[in-house]
């Protein structure tokens, strides 16, 4: 796991969220994209992605110097659905769940996204 | 109440005189007749002419000019004679009881054509300069020059008088001296001078005071017309007032108004701006800082609870499958260290069952382990939560911010909100930029005409002044000129009074002087039945004469002698009348035109009572015989001028009674 690829429409996603909420780096958007769709107990659906005009995305950068942190919750996930861990079953479930956590970041509705954001986040941690 | 007596007459080189001659005059009260008896041509009226220009100078000769004057003099200076001509009079003035003995010589010399003539006066054998410059006012206030006529007069010239066309005027004029109305004739004469001289004067200095006149009046003008000029002001300042009030008030009314209506917030739209700007920087700021707080690496985490609560359940097992291993390892290491123990010490077969229960024992230890666990990586989640709770802080804070940040955004955004649009201030920009012109106009027309009117008040002031100064000169410079002015009225009304006075008292004289010059007339005349009134008519002073009958007779009807008469009587009424000084009475042959009867009444009645001294100068003819007789003993002493053929003069001669017997 040292490079990550998403796909042309993940970099169209992020490109507007960048731009709905404020927050710079595609790293934290995509951090939040996965926690979001790991919080989700469904098992997001199996696709094939082509990564033409998508973009490449460094994992230590991509998980702020938590990769041990991630892998483990991913593993922990993994491991949850009854599938044997592997790096590339990791690597899957990641992609993944970073594109369905995409959609679901981008398909919200509300004027103030980051606020909106921030807030969901309170309201789960109380 | 003076008198005067002529004590001696000296002459020289006059007339018939040409060596000095000296007559004598001294009188006793009892007698007062001096006689001096002498040819025609052997000089008695020479004589009277010297009595009278010796005392009184020019003026003795009433009505004749100073040359003509000069040409007498002239005319009697002998040709024949060295020196000078001169005529001394010594004469004895008892005036307030102190009698004085005065000498007054009159010298006349020939320069050239022209003849000068001086006069002295001695006291006491010295000369008194000051005196001789008053003499003709001394000797004018014991009788005045324009009686010496009737005093010192020449019979051939009562004939004269004796005119009925003179009369009157003579009557007239003597009166008015006697009475002393010359005083008032001069006091109008005067006044007449005065107002000639005022007249003249303002003549000259007219000129210079209607300027003064005007000056005054045109600063009074300006003064007029700057005091209005004032009031008008002040009315207008008044006005003024009120309309910047009005102004005033409209403005601060409808700049509450505009205020209301978005005004102000126009006016602090730029401040408003800047802190909506601000506003939106901090916003910004604070979503800034919210996206860094969201890019936490660990805050993610939180939307995951039920995994992260399995994560940590898989932590703690990974945890203790680690542990277990590491104990069985040490185990084993234990019970191979155990095992090498017991077989030195135990039989072997001891030792087998020993290591055989070891091994199952660790056998069941490490069966209790969970197997095929992958292992995780190293990330104690309790370390995490301490990172995510910090992030959940941060994040708090974060929000908190942004809500107070764009709070204050919200505000500041609603005040743009109120700020009305450029068009729609435009109109009331407008108004109050015309209010605010108009609160200017009138605070400007005020203060102008504040300063107009402390112009006006200084102006005023100084016209005042100058006023002042002005009249103040009229009232000093000309002052004069309006005492003048009123002096010239008085003088005016006074000679009206002075005029009527004079007629009033004439008339009254008049009444008086008919009874008089009766009485004289009556006693002189031999006709006493002819007569039986003199009339003196009060305004012109026509002497008329009544008859025993009541008839009127015209002084024509009287023969010359009677006339004579009556001037004689005429003149004895005012000599007797006479009471402002007693004087010597001469009188030139007065006896020529009478008859014995009326010669010797005359000598009675009038010779004899007339003054405390009478000279008489007569004709060898006249006082002779009976006359004389009628005289004798009223008369004093006697004289005679004879006349020398050969030496061409006069010598005066003191004669005897018994010359005459």
């Amino acid at each position: 796991m040292d490079r990550i690829r998403l796909n042309a429409s993940a970099k169209n996603q992020l490109a507007t969220l960048k731009r709905r909420t404020g927050i710079e780096h595609n790293n934290a958007l995509c951090r939040h994209a996965l926690c979001i769709s790991l919080a989700n107990p469904s098992v997001p659906p199996l696709e094939s992605f082509s990564f033409g005009g998508g973009i490449e995305i460094d994992w230590r950068t991509l998980t702020g110097g938590q990769d041990a942190l991630y892998l483990n919750l991913l593993a922990v996930r993994i491991l949850s659905e009854g599938k044997k861990v592997s790096e590339e079953v990791v690597r899957q479930t990641f992609i993944q769940h970073v594109h369905r956590g995409l959609s679901y970041l981008v398909s919200r509705r509300e004027d103030d996204l980051l606020v909106e954001l921030a807030k969901s986040l309170e309201a789960i941690a109380n | 109440m003076a008198k005067l007596t002529i004590l001696s007459i000296s002459v020289e080189n006059l007339g018939p005189f040409k060596e000095r001659q000296t007559l004598e005059l001294r009188v006793t009260g009892r007698r007062p007749v001096i006689l001096v008896k002498a040819l025609n041509g052997s000089g008695k009226t020479t004589l009277l002419t010297a009595l009278q220009v010796g005392l009184y100078g020019h003026k003795a000769i009433s009505g004749m000019k100073r040359t003509e004057y000069e040409q007498l003099m002239l005319g009697m200076q002998r040709k024949d004679a060295v020196g000078n001509s001169s005529v001394e009079v010594l004469v004895l003035v008892e005036i307030g009881g102190a009698p004085r003995t005065l000498t007054v010589r009159r010298e006349w010399r020939r320069k050239g054509s022209d003849l000068i003539e001086s006069l002295s006066i001695f006291e006491d054998g010295s000369k008194d300069l000051i005196f001789s410059d008053t003499w003709d006012e001394f000797i004018g206030s014991i009788l005045p020059a324009e009686l010496v006529q009737l005093f010192l007069f020449d019979g051939e010239k009562i004939e004269a008088l004796a005119n009925p066309e003179r009369l009157p005027d003579l009557l007239r004029r003597a009166t008015e001296v006697f009475l002393g109305i010359g005083g008032i004739e001069a006091l109008g004469g005067d006044l007449k001078a005065l107002e000639r001289r005022s007249m003249l004067k303002n003549k000259d200095s007219s000129a210079e005071f209607e300027s003064a006149r005007a000056n005054v009046a045109s600063w009074e003008d300006q003064e007029q017309s700057l005091a209005n000029e004032l009031g008008n002001s002040i009315q207008a300042q008044a006005s003024a007032k009120n309309v910047v009030e009005q102004a005033q008030r409209a403005l601060s009314k409808y700049t509450a108004e505009a205020q209301r209506r978005g005004l102000a917030a126009y006016e602090q739209a730029a401040s408003i701006r800047h802190t909506v700007v601000v506003s939106q920087k901090e916003s910004e700021a604070a979503r800034s800082a919210l996206a860094e707080v969201l890019s936490d690496p660990v805050l993610p985490m939180v939307w995951l609870p039920s995994l992260w609560q399995r994560y940590i359940e898989s932590w703690e097992a990974d945890q203790h499958s680690r542990h277990s291993k590491l104990l069985a390892q040490e185990f084993k290491k234990r019970d191979q260290r155990l095992v090498a123990a017991m077989a030195q010490k135990l039989p072997k077969n001891a030792t087998d069952a020993f290591r055989q229960a070891l091994a199952e024992d660790l056998q069941q230890f490490s069966s209790k382990r969970p197997s095929n666990q992958p292992t995780l990586q190293d990330a104690p989640p309790k370390e995490a939560e301490r990172q995510m709770e910090d992030g959940k802080k941060r994040l708090r804070q974060a929000l908190d911010r942004l809500a107070a940040t764009r709070e204050d955004l919200d505000r500041a955004e609603q005040q743009i909100g109120q700020i009305p649009a450029e068009e729609q201030i435009a109109t009331i920009l407008k108004s109050l930029q015309e209010r605010t012109k108009e609160a200017t106009a009138a605070e400007a027309q005020l203060a102008a005409i504040t300063t107009r009117i402390e112009e006006l008040q200084t102006n005023l002031i100084h016209v005042r002044a100058r006023l002042g100064g002005a009249q103040e000169r009229l009232t000093t410079e000309f002052r004069d000129r309006s005492l003048e002015a009123k002096g010239l009225e008085a003088s005016i009304r006074a000679r009206k009074a002075l005029l009527l006075f004079k007629d009033k008292l004439l008339a009254s004289k008049a009444q008086w002087l008919s009874e008089m010059i009766t009485n004289e007339f009556r006693n002189l005349l031999r006709k006493r039945n002819l007569v039986s009134k003199v009339l003196v008519d009060p305004v012109s002073y026509q002497v008329s004469i009544e008859d025993g009958k009541g008839q009127e007779l015209s002084m024509d009807r009287l023969s010359a002698g009677e006339r004579q008469l009556l001037a004689i009587s005429v003149l004895s009424a005012l000599i007797k009348e006479r009471k402002g000084g007693r004087f010597p009475v001469v009188v030139d042959t007065p006896l020529a035109r009478l008859d014995q009867e009326h010669r010797s009444s005359l000598i009675k009645r009038f010779f004899a009572t007339v003054s405390h001294q009478v000279v008489v100068l007569s004709t060898d003819q006249e006082v002779d015989g009976i006359a004389y007789d009628t005289l004798k003993p009223y008369t004093n002493s006697e004289y005679s001028l004879d006349y020398d053929d050969g030496v061409g003069s006069t010598t005066i001669n003191k004669t005897t009674a018994e010359n005459f017997a």
